[in-house]
């Protein structure tokens, strides 16, 4: 399989003012939210992040997608580093959390050819691509009505159709069932298949234990920041499951009862 | 590099189309609100100030000579001399002091006699009182008072006649020596009122499209979905600021329109002084051009100075907070045009706010230069574009995003 994401030894510090050192009880001006994370996928490949809230996932993810920028280490997405050609990771990368952040005001249609037109995407491929994955989704008729106005589920088919409007190698998905009912969830997982079955690389991060055996080739957890383990989940889990062991590791790691 | 900047200059112009709350509070709301308001200060000054056009005035006089009688008798006073003793006063005065009527003259006995008798060379008293009682807090006891004195004071020159002022003549058949026209007197008023209102009014629809479109959207997460793209973050800041300027422009249209409709309501009487004067006797179209890049150039500026605030804040509530303060400093400089003289020098004209205060007021008063009024819209245009670089690399700061 192709290596599509070669994600080495990604370091996130944020400053501290010394109110918010005295509040977390740290002794350097700075907060490691992520540390020295590494890890690899491919196509075809869903990969999965687990971990608590405030583990690092969301903020490993958007050094990947080059919304902020990594403090140290790099990773290279589809051939391009994101601290060298953040613009080519970005022709290369679709990210979606589960908040839609779409505005309210606009159709699919309209959203669909202006992030088309942002990633500087010919009409007539963006007009065959919208097509396509509008018929996929189901969305024909609802194209022209305003998110706003629309039912969850199909907020969610549009969002997700957007997401992958410039048809990108590698896909990230922060969360991107939670809060959402059990239909709208099956589209988003059928979606997240029909992804890997496409040989598109799939980076998913999420709380829910049975998507991860499901649909996870592997499985990275991330405790305090750190990439703690990281393979198949036959391999993790052995004869637990994927829960216990998560959760076996989270004791080991932070001498926490859970 | 254009297409990005025009499609999300397009996705701004688009989504306040459909925001149709917004678009009314806007563009369409200031107009309306602007000729209200004025309206309702000018019918709310005429009810404090003005009296009812078929009001009598009740003028109780002890001893009123027949001279002064005469004058005030005749046809336009609208004057009821009701004659009272020396006893009443008392009682008159009361009734003053309640608003219950108007006004107490009160004359020495056999007035006309004595004033002609009087000799100020001669005298070893002093020359003859009239008490005149009257309330100013009762508007028609004001005016009365105004009517009568008016009237006796008359009298009073009258018997020292040497000479007159301002008696109609050839060159002034009808007695009017005041040269302003109805254009100057229109520019007068304009003067005073039309810079601040203009620069007021821009920023107001300003104000109630950037929080929400730029804070709004860093609150609803959708600036993110935004940068996750190949666009540039000038690219984005730009159409963004070119956008929102659009409609910011439409709004100071719409209050402009609202303010010229209101203008006769807004000071009593002005129609009858500026007759059929028009906002085209006092600018050319030239002006109005001027007028109108100043207000582009403003509405850039605006736009991206509130812009740079929207960024920083972290909700539109925040940034309604951190924005409306401004406002006062925007007033005191939109103001400073129009008070200061003097101030022609290409220097101030770089300051924006106070620059196109400056310009407006020379267009207003034939006094303006080109140069200067290049000078004013290059700076607007300068510092919008330094303030849109400022934006564009907020955007790339990760902790004012995503914080």
């Amino acid at each position: 399989m192709k290596e599509i994401l070669d994600v080495r030894g990604l370091t996130k510090k944020f400053k501290l003012n010394k109110k918010q050192q005295a509040s977390k009880s740290i002794s350097t001006p700075y907060f490691k939210a992520v540390d020295d994370v590494s890890f690899k996928s491919y196509e075809g490949e869903v990969f999965g992040l687990l971990g608590p809230n405030g583990a690092g996932k969301t903020t490993t993810m958007r050094m990947i997608a080059t919304l902020i920028n990594a403090s140290e280490g790099d990773a290279i997405v589809n051939g391009h580093s994101i601290v060298k050609k953040p613009l080519e990771v970005r022709r290369n990368i679709g990210f979606l959390t589960n908040e839609l952040k779409l505005d309210e005001f606009f159709t699919p249609n309209f959203h669909f050819d202006f992030f088309a037109d942002l990633r500087g995407i010919p009409k007539d491929v963006a007009a065959s691509r919208k097509k396509a994955l509008f018929d996929k989704f189901g969305l024909g008729p609802y194209a022209d009505v305003k998110i706003g106005k629309l039912s969850q589920g199909n907020k969610q088919k549009a969002s997700l159709a957007i997401s992958i409007v410039h048809d990108p190698a590698i896909v990230i998905f922060d969360e991107p069932t939670n809060g959402l009912d059990v239909v709208t969830a099956k589209v988003v997982m059928d979606f997240l298949v029909d992804l890997k079955e496409r040989g598109k690389s799939v980076i998913l991060s999420t709380h829910i234990f049975g998507l991860l055996e499901n649909l996870c080739d592997r499985v990275g957890i991330i405790i305090n920041g750190k990439m703690v383990a990281c393979d198949t989940v036959p391999n993790l889990a052995g004869e637990k499951s994927l829960e216990q062991m998560f959760f076996d590791i989270y004791r080991e790691t932070t001498k926490e009862a859970v | 590099m254009r297409n990005v900047t025009l499609a999300v200059m397009k996705k701004e112009i688009v989504r306040i189309f459909n925001d149709r709350k917004l678009l009314f509070a806007a563009v369409i709301l200031p107009g309306i609100l602007i000729f209200a308001v004025m309206s309702a200060t000018g019918m709310m000054n005429e009810m404090l100030l003005g009296v009812d056009e078929d009001h009598i005035y009740e003028v109780h006089a002890v001893n009123m000579p027949e001279s002064i009688g005469t004058m005030l008798a005749q046809d336009g006073m609208r004057i009821n001399i009701v004659p009272a003793n020396m006893a009443d006063t008392e009682r008159i005065r009361e009734d003053i002091a309640d608003q219950n009527t108007d006004l107490l003259v009160v004359f020495p006995a056999d007035f006309d006699a004595v004033v002609a008798d009087f000799d100020p060379l001669t005298a070893t008293v002093l020359a003859p009182n009239v008490e005149v009682w009257s309330n100013s807090a009762r508007n028609s006891s004001a005016e009365a008072r105004n009517l009568v004195m008016g009237v006796i004071t008359m009298y009073h020159h009258s018997l020292t006649h040497r000479f007159s002022i301002n008696l109609p003549s050839d060159a002034a058949p009808d007695g009017n020596f005041d040269l302003a026209s109805a254009a100057d007197i229109m520019a007068m008023l304009l003067g005073m009122l039309l810079p601040m209102m203009f620069i007021l009014f821009i920023f107001t629809g300003c104000q109630s499209l950037v929080p929400e479109s730029v804070a709004g959207e860093k609150e609803r997460g959708t600036l993110g979905t935004l940068l996750v793209t190949t666009a540039s973050r000038q690219q984005m800041a730009l159409g963004k600021i070119l956008g929102l300027s659009f409609f910011a422009l439409l709004g100071a249209l719409g209050s402009f329109v609202g303010l010229m409709f209101s203008m006769e309501n807004m000071v009593p009487g002005m129609d009858d002084v500026m007759g059929s004067a028009s906002i085209m006797d006092i600018f050319s179209v030239a002006d109005l051009v001027i007028i109108f890049l100043i207000a582009i150039s403003l509405s850039l500026f605006f736009v991206a100075l509130l812009s740079v605030l929207s960024t920083y804040s972290k909700s539109v509530k925040e940034a309604n907070a951190i924005t409306t303060p401004l406002t006062l400093f925007i007033m005191v400089g939109a103001m400073g045009g129009g008070l200061v003289s003097g101030f022609d020098s290409a220097i101030f004209h770089m300051i924006p706010i106070f620059n196109s205060s400056l310009a407006i007021t020379a267009l207003i008063n034939s006094e303006a230069t080109m140069i200067n009024n290049l000078i004013t819209i290059g700076s607007n245009l300068l510092f919008a574009g330094i303030l849109t670089a400022i934006v564009a690399a907020m955007f790339s700061s990760e902790k004012i995003v995503f914080d």
